[in-house]
């Protein structure tokens, strides 16, 4: 056995980040303050930089794979802009590319942990096109590296939209100011983050998944019966 | 503002400072101390065991006052007073609070076992890091002598500094107990579990399970490997391939405690890793540079961390309509791609082993259980009724500052890595990356952007001009080549936008041609038809 082997499983992480037109000003701000304190968390916990690979989707009218899926210790980070619009099918869609090939872009062999991805909106999809479709291509259950989503709604939010995007968790942000709650939703992030990378244990089982989402701050929505 | 009272005083909480799974840890009146109050009062230590604990840290640390770190026993965070509710219930201990030389000089948090065995955290050089874990086995060898049981041996247990010399502190000590009944519960922390606990042969870890996460401690340290043994495909992994420059006696212990992880009484006793140590690194006193230069080697041997990445471009192709949010504002869209970003390269490791150590030998280890020494006049001694010794933390030491980010280099990711683990990247999802090729600051102009990202609109564009107004699509098609040409190549759809560019530019410079020649031939011929025409009468 070489010592390769002995590397710890890699925990893939997708945060996606509705950027539209209504993020302008202090909540997209919010978004840009907490990136360097996700990567300063990767530097000054060492095991969970060791473990935890993140990229960032941003998705508006479109979706841009802004940071694709990284160390985050040792990437230079982006200045995340407002755009538009609320496409939530652009949103998935980038999202199944992004893990496609933020997957492959690992050294073959790595092991891996199912992937989770991070969803967080301010608004409802204001798009001509349906987004189930899209949504359905990246819960598909054949596929090999569909995600877990977890949610997050908060501003005007459709409580059910951010329902329905969520396969297991989804969480309203109780705060009523924006920017307070784009804050609590990143540091929400970074503890689940944080503790999930340490826990060691495969993210989609039902105690591999830990959230750190204080009740204080959020409102945990049921799940949709299908 | 509250206060608790304890056996042996009444302390003043001021605020918290950090709250975990057990309990939370408040501030006090005394900057030497702190409040561990327990979460759930249902499961604080046994009242019988903290009372041995609080004994013998008073003796080591109020009545001796041995400083923090200057012999094993005063290397440990041991509870100092125990503080109990209103029906007698334990609620909480009062504890020594961690030295500030023991805090990372760029991070607020306990310079933690983390940066000592974990390669990307840019560990100490060999000699460093065999003098702190000299004294980690040290420090477990004092408590097997006092037939305890830690239990919780991990990567945030430990805390350590080099300055002004080797310490290695173990904290989280009120839920140490006796070796004797064997524990059956605790804590584990993850990727130190004794492999018998996840099996189940025991209900929790014991002496030997703190053995088995000395001897991993130990293999991660010296070697800087990752060191995750734990069980897959349904076997324990064994400890290979370990270099043949590592010490005889040091490979036999880790084989030893690794090869056979549910064989607890193979394991080597904590005072086995002292004396090894002892032997391969320190013979009668002094370094031997020779086997720390050979351990600096093999450490700087492994491969590096580079998890690749490829840059990418947006992501869509323009395809899906959108509707305007009514009622919102609409900013000018401020569309850019994706920055571009730096290849992911880890960090050095180790200092390299030609360089003298900036530490200095350690002090020769002291007896590990001989009568303490004097207190020194500089300790950190803890209640202590002289002002507080812990003022801000020393400046960092240069020698393990981080080094700068690696030059903008690319070293293609390993390609020896086994498929292990939960899930296993299959062949068809890992194509070797892409060469990197730093991504320019340059981004498309429209016209460019036009033609790699609205393809059908951009070829009925570029047909209908190159049909009906050759001249203008020529011109148009040569703007757009242009535009394109100085595009960063990693842009998607840059290549058969080139193609289709050039195809209408030839196009259209074809029936340009093509015409043009036509009128000209034609404006030649016209004069001499019209003279051979006959004047009309």
């Amino acid at each position: 056995m070489s010592e390769s082997s002995e590397a710890f499983a890699i925990f893939p992480v997708f945060l996606v980040v509705d950027v539209s037109a209504s993020m302008a000003g202090g909540p997209i701000e919010a978004v840009n303050q907490a990136l360097p304190a996700l990567k300063a968390e990767m530097q000054s916990n060492p095991l969970v930089g060791e473990i935890a690979r993140v990229a960032l989707v941003t998705f508006s009218d479109e979706a841009r794979v802004q940071i694709p899926l990284a160390d985050l210790a040792y990437t230079t980070l982006p200045e995340v802009l407002v755009e538009g619009g609320t496409n939530f099918a652009a949103a998935f869609r980038g999202l199944r590319q992004a893990i496609d090939q933020g997957m492959a872009s690992l050294p073959k062999g790595t092991p891996v942990y199912r992937p989770v991805a991070f969803f967080m909106s301010d608004g409802e999809h204001t798009a001509r096109e349906d987004w189930s479709s899209a949504l359905a291509e990246v819960k598909d259950e054949r596929w090999k590296w569909r995600p877990e989503i977890v949610s997050f709604g908060f501003g005007e939010a459709n409580r059910d939209a951010i329902r329905k995007v969520a396969t297991r968790y989804a969480f309203m942000a109780k705060d009523h100011d924006p920017v307070v709650q784009v804050r609590e939703i990143m540091n929400a992030l970074i503890g689940s983050i944080r503790t999930t990378s340490v826990s060691f244990r495969d993210p989609s089982q039902q105690d591999g998944l830990r959230l750190e989402v204080p009740a204080e701050h959020f409102t945990p929505l049921p799940r949709l019966e299908t | 503002m509250r206060s608790v009272t304890g056996m042996h005083g009444r302390y003043d909480l001021r605020s918290e400072l950090s709250s975990g799974g057990v309990g939370i840890i408040y501030a006090t009146d005394r900057p030497d101390i702190v409040y561990k109050e327990y979460k759930d009062a249902a499961k604080p230590p046994q009242r019988q065991h903290l009372e041995l604990l609080v004994s013998i840290g008073r003796q080591v640390i109020v009545e001796q006052r041995i400083p923090v770190g200057a012999q094993p026993e005063s290397s440990i965070n041991w509870p100092l007073d125990i503080v109990s509710g209103p029906g007698g219930a334990v609620t909480g201990v009062i504890l020594p609070a961690i030295p500030r030389p023991l805090y990372h000089e760029d991070h607020n948090r306990p310079r933690d076992l983390q940066f000592l065995i974990l390669a990307r955290s840019n560990p100490p050089a060999a000699d460093a890091r065999v003098a702190l874990l000299l004294r980690m086995a040290e420090i477990f060898a004092y408590i097997d002598f006092r037939k305890l049981v830690h239990g919780d041996l991990s990567y945030r247990n430990l805390v350590w500094t080099l300055r002004p010399e080797p310490v290695m502190y173990l904290i989280d000590c009120d839920g140490m107990r006796p070796q004797d009944p064997p524990p059956t519960e605790g804590v584990q922390s993850i990727g130190f579990t004794d492999p018998r606990v996840i099996e189940g042969s025991i209900p929790a870890h014991d002496h030997r399970s703190d053995w088995y996460a000395l001897a991993l401690a130990m293999y991660r340290g010296l070697l800087l490997r990752p060191g995750n043994l734990e069980k897959r495909d349904g076997r324990w992994p064994k400890v290979s391939n370990l270099p043949p420059e590592l010490d005889a006696r040091i490979a036999a212990l880790l084989r030893q405690a690794l090869d056979h992880p549910l064989d607890a009484d193979a394991r080597p006793t904590p005072a086995e890793w002292v004396a090894a140590l002892r032997a391969a690194y320190l013979p009668n006193g002094a370094w031997d540079r020779k086997a720390l230069a050979a351990l600096d080697r093999v450490a700087e041997k492994r491969p590096q961390p580079t998890p690749a990445f490829t840059p990418l471009p947006p992501v869509s192709d323009g395809r899906s309509p959108t509707r305007r949010p009514t009622g919102r504002p609409r900013p000018r869209p401020r569309h850019r791609p994706a920055p571009p970003l730096q290849p992911s390269l880890g960090p050095p490791y180790g200092l390299p082993s030609s360089s003298p150590s900036p530490y200095g030998p350690p002090p020769p280890p002291p007896p590990l259980y001989g009568p303490p020494p004097p207190p020194p006049p500089s300790s950190y001694g803890l209640l202590s009724s002289s002002p507080s010794p812990y003022g801000p933390p020393p400046p960092p030491p240069s020698s393990y500052d981080p080094p700068a980010p690696p030059p903008s280099l690319y070293d293609p990711p390993p390609s020896s890595l086994i498929p292990s683990g939960p899930i296993s990247l299959p062949s068809p999802y890992s194509p070797p990356p892409p060469p990197y090729r730093p991504p320019s600051d340059r981004q498309p102009s429209a016209l460019a952007r036009w033609a790699m990202t609205k393809g059908s609109r951009y070829h009925a564009t570029s047909w209908a001009m190159t049909c009906c107004a050759w001249p203008a699509s020529l011109i148009l098609q040569i703007i757009v080549l242009t535009q394109l040409v100085r595009t960063p190549p990693y842009y998607p759809r840059r290549t058969w936008a080139i193609v289709a560019a050039a195809f209408y530019l030839a196009l259209s410079a074809l029936l340009t041609l093509y015409c043009g020649l036509a009128w000209l031939l034609d404006s030649d011929s016209a004069p001499s038809n019209t003279a051979d025409v006959p004047p009309s009468p």
